[in-house]
């Protein structure tokens, strides 16, 4: 499909090819601000399975740009070197980590770091780069998906996996009260998920954005407050329920999911629509008038970045190479 | 409710001995070879939620009396049994007995039992081994020791398997593929009491470009192979890691001994085959829908594994995925499980030498092609030749094939040769005669007789002068005396271009067993086309038929009942003709109907009866034939043809149409049956690009297939019609003037064990009405783009398939059956809406209780072609009267994803729609939407989105504007020519309410009468609400027309743990609803709703059950014949009945 015509199915595309974003999904966390107000206060933000780096363009127009108006601090771009010193002291800095396994292209504002999020050193990289000895994040956000592979059960375990991460991740960064975004797969087992969050969260809700497609089986948790139990000692040494762990290995951290209003480990959280009726319906398809508001005839964007390097990009090649209509054999 | 059966992917297989076990959602199936193919010898649910992705065995030891165990794996659930003996009944297999592990399970491996419990170890998908020790006294969470892992990451893969190379070392050797495509090697010993502190890794070997979903270990362990996203196989050499007394220290290997490169998707699977000296054998699986085999020289510089054989297209050639392989330990052949369910077995050698396996009947009747190419010249005496004449090259002309073991050929130079193939190893070449007439001929046409137990053949061969030959043969040669090959008969006045014969096996029960009809056609389209009664060798009866205009005869079928004789013609333009054939005549004879277009504007290429018994003549004197026809359209079509006693009355009723996508240049339709196992098979055979196809419409696979580079040129084929040889075709035709003679064997081959169904997921189903067929057929439409007819078998529970049509380009959205099950309204994207009759059809087909034929009758135009992804989300469609009470048509409603509708008129008799009424929602996408007729007879239509806005419109004045009004609950338009069918406007003073129920896109929307003005609306939404609805309707006004509504809703918040996806109402009585949910949750939910407090309705679950079932779409009843007999049937990645 050619990408005008993408830009008729799908408005979001076309608004963030308009708008300079990476990614359309760049309007999900955009409305989910607007439903939960995630960026009030926020001066330090760690983004977990960043690239192509759409949410932290978000991170970045709305904290720094926002801050840079204020003060005229100019910012460096960083990436994966040394912090850079910040001038003014005066006010709490604007710090966004971004991380993924993919290199990123650099944002104005975001140090991106090419890291693990499972693994232990990754969780001293992260706290050296926000300056701080200490879990203070306000904000941890992941839009991190798995490659689908079609068995159903399989994807759900993969996306949890990648989720209860994040989770272990953020539980070792985020202040008391701070918040949690990550992106969830609303299959089978959802509610056991839901159920876990529960205990480290005060509110843990599920959002949809607009942006979001109603087709589409994925959606937001959105953990406000965090309040871990008493007690209970983050790290990624020892994550919990990521893998089998012997119950010795976790007591002290944390021992059942016991919730009152969780019959059998199952509690589902309440459901919010994110995003003003008004704005575009990514389930919708729009008849674009031909020409601007200018009278001037519309022209598709080319998108902002290509897609990153799919793993089949030098099958593609090969066969290219090979000739006989793009297949090798038959 | 209990589930009876289940249609979803076949996640795993495996071989024990020669019987075949299956892994089919939660169910475990056994599949045993016999000499005819295989059987299910049982079936048996295993898990409680998951579907077995895994299964191990451990044998027998011989001198014990130890049974097999089996161990069985899904998610972070397994199980350990043993399977019942042959004699036995009993099965100790309970999917309340399987055993919670601490991880997800990614492979598993029976390991040597220390004392009398069986103990295994598991890999999970954090890349790290538990053993698991089954004594059943002990506390789960005690049977299990946990080992520290060497690099906890996510793993897609493993494959553990026991050291045997050094006896009882109890090593394990553990191969793991990363979500990062990185393939790790360790070890592992689980003999020693002590858990070690750290285990290390031995090997990490980099290069995949994309995840690692299928690892495999070479049974010397000195191989690995992988397979990835990346679309590649890596083989890598692992003998010095695996061995023991090498450093402990991890290598890392960049570079693998060879790459494999040619599926077109992700590769799921790669396994060993067994390997000689020199060369590694490997057989990979993929999303492509293929298996591939591949090797490798150890002796070669290239580091390449070269893809050996390909094996495709027994599964849904539409579906997506193969899940699951498994190799017979005689590497003979192998079976595949698909996404689309079906399982389907493949050779992987051709010998038939090795017996030994239960499987080996079953492997040898594979289908085979045996192909000669003959130079005839060899044959003929160059002494025929003219003296003095310079020789020309010869060539075969023309063919018929006299079943599947002979066939006569007509050369250039004048010779008739007869070649006889019954002995296998050779052709049996004999001049029939050589006639300087025939010269670069020619005319030449076979009949088929049943003669003495036998066949004999009527052959008709013309010469240049407008003369003909007759003959009779058998496979052996000629039966006619000698002197009869001089008899030559003028039958017309130029040179004759073909030579026609009615299929005679079919109509002699009513013609007799020795006469049969051929039409002679000529060069000149004025020609009269000479009609002939052929008795033996004799000329019976001669008639003369004018042609219509435009009309090159091209089939013929003759048929005869109570006295009445009729000729059907097909032409090179796709146009049928018939003719009443009287008993003498002298006078040339006109058709008394065309019909144009039957095939397009192509050639018809065979008419013939569906079955002779299944034609009528009835007690009017009337005559109705059913007969199939194919055509170079791509189509096969069925006809009722009807004659009535007067010549005027005739009707032609198209009543099934199928183009084969494997065949689109169609030839000809025959129903085989099958000897051996007595089933009978619907075969097609036609052109498709280079080769000659046997299609096998019946399984819906491709029986075989030949490249003899297209299909203009001289050919015949037949199948073979003896006891003997119904199971073979032979298949001729002249290629750079040589004559190929081509054998297939073995056509009725049937390689599923397990039937395919869609191969993804199904977006909608519908059930037809009660009472319109035998059984109620399900209509489901999915992501494939096909839509399929299947009914519910009432004794097996089972899906059986009736058949399925690929015509929509896009995905399937929604499915609507009319009232009277006769149409099925049917939409997808672009636009895509289109009306399928649906008709019950005679067959001579075995399991004919219930066939039908489907046609798709019209299209609705699209109306811009400038949004190209305009999904048509929803339907309804509501049937409208005459004024006689018959059907004239259906009003048919539209939601699109612009927010737009469309209502249109879909008329019976012209089979059109006309759009009757559009306009806009507002902007965002609809979903939904139904009819109502109120009990004031007002039409009200309900449309719903993604909004979370439920909006009634009141659609009586513009219905009225067309002429159709609401009386008593139905809709009519008393006088038949409807009015003002310009489209009118839709608009929002139509809108009577407009209220926000979910907080998202409503997923499905019920309604149900509870009063004269009273409605409840029962919703089901992404925000995983269900929400009941209270609308009262204002009584009639002045206006004629209810213009006020009120709404009061409660919503059952959280009613599943995702998006609701749809609601079926069970019962309605006494202000009660009783009314089904489900969603991606994957729980089918039973709900009474008590409406008898006004202010709060009383709403209780009454029941609530897990289905196997990803991405439920719907749900949909079948009435059982007695009562408590409702089946549920539920659809998404497959599905699953239920007894209600």
């Amino acid at each position: 499909m050619g990408k005008s015509s993408k830009d008729k199915r799908d408005s979001y595309y076309r608004l963030a090819k308009e708008q300079g974003y990476r990614a359309r999904s760049a309007y999900k966390l955009l409305q989910l601000d607007a439903q939960f107000n995630l960026f009030k206060d926020v001066t330090r933000v760690v983004d977990l399975c960043a690239a192509p780096g759409s949410w932290s363009q978000v991170l970045s127009r709305s904290l720094v740009a926002k801050q840079n108006a204020k003060d005229t601090t100019t910012t460096t771009l960083i990436s994966n070197t040394e912090p850079a010193r910040s001038s003014g002291e005066k006010k709490p800095k604007v710090k966004i980590v971004a991380l993924d396994l993919q290199p990123m292209t650099p944002l104005p504002g975001v140090i991106t770091l090419q890291a693990d999020i499972t693994h232990p050193s990754t969780l001293p990289l992260v706290l050296k780069h926000l300056e701080s000895d200490c879990a203070n994040v306000d904000l941890v956000v992941s839009d991190g998906a798995p490659d689908v592979t079609g068995l159903h059960d399989l994807d759900e375990y993969i996306q949890a996996q990648l989720l209860l991460a994040a989770l272990n991740l953020a539980t070792c960064v985020l202040r008391p009260g701070g918040n949690f975004v990550a992106k969830i797969f609303r299959g089978r087992d959802v509610a056991e998920l839901y159920c876990k969050l529960r205990i480290f969260f005060e509110r843990v809700t599920v959002a949809k954005p607009r942006s979001s497609r109603g087709s589409s089986i994925e959606a937001f948790v959105v953990c406000e407050n965090y309040t871990p139990p008493e007690g209970f000692k983050p790290s990624l040494e020892n994550p919990i329920w990521t893998g089998p762990t012997r119950q010795e290995d976790i007591a002290g951290q944390i021992t059942e999911v016991s919730l009152e209003d969780a019959p059998g480990g199952r509690w589902v959280a309440p459901f919010v629509a994110c995003g003003d009726l008004s704005e575009w319906d990514s389930d919708a398809t729009y008849q674009l008038p031909d020409t601007d508001e200018n009278g001037v005839k519309r022209a598709s964007k080319d998108p902002i970045q290509p897609p990153t390097a799919p793993p089949y990009k030098t099958a593609i090649e090969m066969r290219r190479r090979m000739g006989n209509g793009g297949k090798i054999d038959e | 409710m209990k589930s009876r059966s289940y249609v979803g992917p076949v996640t795993s297989l495996a071989f024990l001995g020669d019987d075949l076990f299956v892994g089919h959602g939660s169910d475990l199936k056994l599949f045993s070879p016999s000499s005819s193919g295989f059987s299910l010898r049982w079936r048996k649910r295993a898990f409680k939620r998951e579907r077995i992705q895994g299964i191990q065995f451990q044998a027998a030891k011989k001198g014990t009396s130890d049974d097999t165990r089996i161990l069985l794996w899904g998610g972070k659930k397994f199980q350990l049994f043993s399977p019942p003996g042959p004699s036995q009944s009993s099965f100790d297999l309970d999917p309340e007995d399987e055993i919670p592990a601490p991880d997800w399970i990614l492979n598993s491996v029976f390991l040597e039992p220390e004392d009398e419990f069986p103990k295994i170890a598991i890999i999970t998908a954090h890349n790290t081994i538990l053993t698991y020790t089954h004594n059943v006294a002990a506390p789960v969470a005690q049977r299990f020791k946990f080992y520290p892992s060497p690099e906890r990451c996510l793993l897609y893969s493993a494959n553990i398997i026991n050291n045997t190379t050094v006896s009882n070392t109890g090593d394990l050797i553990a191969l793991a593929g990363t979500v990062f495509g990185e393939v790790l090697l360790w070890k592992l010993n689980t003999l020693d009491d002590e858990v070690p502190a750290r285990v290390n890794l031995r090997g990490r070997y980099l290069s995949h470009e994309g995840s690692v979903f299928g690892v495999s270990m070479s049974p010397d362990l000195r191989y690995a192979a992988s397979c990835s996203d990346d679309r590649t196989i890596r083989l890598w050499d692992t003998e010095i890691h695996t061995k023991n007394g090498q450093s402990e220290e991890c290598v890392e290997v960049k570079e693998p001994l060879a790459v494999g490169w040619g599926h077109q998707a992700r590769i799921w699977g790669v396994r060993f085959l067994q390997s000689s000296e020199n060369e590694i054998r490997l057989l990979s699986f993929s999303e492509d829908l293929t298996a591939k085999t591949w090797s490798f020289s150890t002796n070669s510089t290239k580091r390449s594994l070269i893809c050996t054989q390909t094996f495709k297209s027994l599964h849904s050639a539409s579906g997506k995925n193969l899940w699951s392989l498994a190799i017979h330990p005689s590497e003979r052949i192998f079976v595949t499980g698909g996404a689309d369910s079906g399982i389907a077995s493949w050779n992987l050698v051709d010998s038939d030498t090795d017996t030994r396996s239960n499987w080996a009947p079953y492997c040898n009747s594979k289908p085979k092609i045996q192909e000669t190419i003959v130079n005839l010249d060899e044959i003929l005496p160059p002494t025929n030749l003219p003296p003095g004449k310079k020789a020309t090259k010869d060539e075969p002309r023309k063919y018929v094939t006299l079943g599947s073991r002979a066939f006569i050929v007509a050369m250039s130079s004048g010779w008739l040769l007869h070649c006889d193939l019954s002995d296998p190893n050779k052709q049996t070449w004999q001049k029939l005669g050589f006639w300087s007439q025939i010269k670069n001929t020619s005319a030449l046409g076979a009949a088929k007789l049943q003669f003495e137990g036998g066949f004999i053949y009527t052959i008709a061969l013309g010469d240049n002068d407008g003369r003909l030959l007759f003959l009779r043969a058998n496979s052996e040669g000629l039966v006619t005396p000698p002197e009869s090959t001089n008899e030559w008969v003028s039958i017309c006045g130029s040179r004759p271009s073909d030579i026609l014969f009615s299929q005679c096996d079919n109509c002699h029960e009513v013609t007799g067993p020795s006469s049969v009809y051929a039409a002679v056609t000529t060069f000149k389209p004025d020609e009269p086309i000479k009609l002939l009664q052929i008795s033996g060798i004799n000329i019976e009866k001669t008639w003369s038929l004018a042609p219509p205009d435009t009309f090159p005869f091209t089939a013929i079928m003759f048929y005869r009942t109570g006295g009445r004789d009729l000729l059907v013609a097909g032409s090179r333009h796709g146009a049928f003709a018939v003719y009443e054939i009287p008993e003498d005549t002298e006078e040339t004879l006109l058709p008394i109907k065309v019909w144009r277009h039957i095939h397009d504007d192509e050639s018809v290429t065979a008419l013939d009866f569906i079955s002779a018994r299944l034609s009528k003549y009835t007690e009017d004197n009337a005559i109705e034939v059913e007969m199939v026809s194919t055509g170079r359209s791509g189509a096969y079509k069925f006809h009722k043809l009807c004659i009535g006693s007067e010549l005027d009355l005739f009707d032609l009723k198209e009543t099934n149409s199928l183009y084969p996508a494997a065949v689109p240049r169609v030839e000809k339709y025959q129903v085989i049956s099958d000897k051996t196992s007595n089933r009978k098979y619907e075969m097609i055979h036609g052109f498709r690009g280079r080769d000659f196809v046997l299609w096998n419409q019946s399984l819906g696979i491709e029986a075989a297939s030949y490249d003899c580079e297209g299909g203009n040129r001289s050919w015949d084929f037949s199948f073979g019609n003896d006891k003997t040889a119904t199971d073979e075709g032979l298949f001729v035709f002249t290629k750079a003037k040589k004559c190929h003679i081509v054998r297939f064997l073995n056509i009725l081959h049937d390689p599923l064990l397990q039937a395919p169904f869609h191969g993804r997921e199904l977006k909608t189903l519908a059930t037809s009405p009660k009472s319109a067929f035998p059984h109620q057929i399900i209509a489901t439409g999915a992501e494939d783009t096909i839509i399929r007819f299947s009914y519910v078998h009432p004794k097996t529970n089972e899906l059986v398939n009736l058949t399925s049509r690929k015509t929509h380009t896009t995905g399937l959205q929604d499915l609507v059956w009319s009232s009277c099950g006769g149409w099925l309204f049917s939409s997808g994207s672009i636009e895509e809406v289109y009306c399928w009759k649906i008709n019950r059809i005679p067959s001579d087909l075995d399991n004919d209780d219930l066939n039908i034929g489907v046609l798709r009758e019209a299209i609705y135009d699209v109306s811009t072609d400038n949004l190209p992804d305009l999904r048509v989300c929803g339907l309804d469609v509501i049937t409208v009267h005459n004024a006689d009470g018959e059907p004239l048509g259906f009003l048919v409603g539209m939601v699109r994803s612009d927010s737009s509708i469309k209502l249109a008129l879909y008329q019976i008799s012209t089979k059109k729609f006309v759009t009757i009424a559009e306009g806009f929602y507002k902007t965002s996408c609809l979903l939904q939407i139904r009819f109502h007729l109120t009990a004031d007879n007002n039409i009200l239509m309900f449309t719903a989105g993604t909004d979370g806005f439920v909006t009634i419109w009141d659609i009586t004045n513009t219905l009225v504007n067309c002429g159709i009004v609401a009386n008593s609950k139905a809709l009519s338009a008393p006088n038949a020519a409807l009015q003002n069918l310009t489209p009118q406007k839709l608009h929002q003073n139509q809108w009577i309410l407009c209220h926000g129920i979910h907080r998202n896109s409503i997923k499905c929307l019920k309604i149900v009468e509870i009063g004269t003005h009273e409605i409840i609306l029962l919703t089901g939404g992404d925000d995983t609400a269900i929400c009941i609805s209270r609308v009262q309707l204002a009584a009639n006004n002045e206006k004629g027309s209810s213009d006020a509504a009120s709404i009061t809703s409660k919503s059952i918040e959280r009613a599943h743990a995702s998006a609701v996806t749809t609601i079926e109402v069970v019962s309605v009585a006494d202000q009660k609803i009783d009314f089904l949910s489900s969603g991606i949750d994957q729980q089918v939910k039973r709900w009474s709703l008590d409406l008898s407090s006004f202010t709060e309705p009383d709403v209780r679950l009454l029941e609530d059950v897990y289905v196997g079932i990803p991405d439920v779409a719907g749900l949909a009843f079948i009435q059982g014949e007695e009562k408590g007999g409702t089946k549920l049937i539920v659809g998404g990645v497959g599905i699953e009945i239920l007894d209600l």
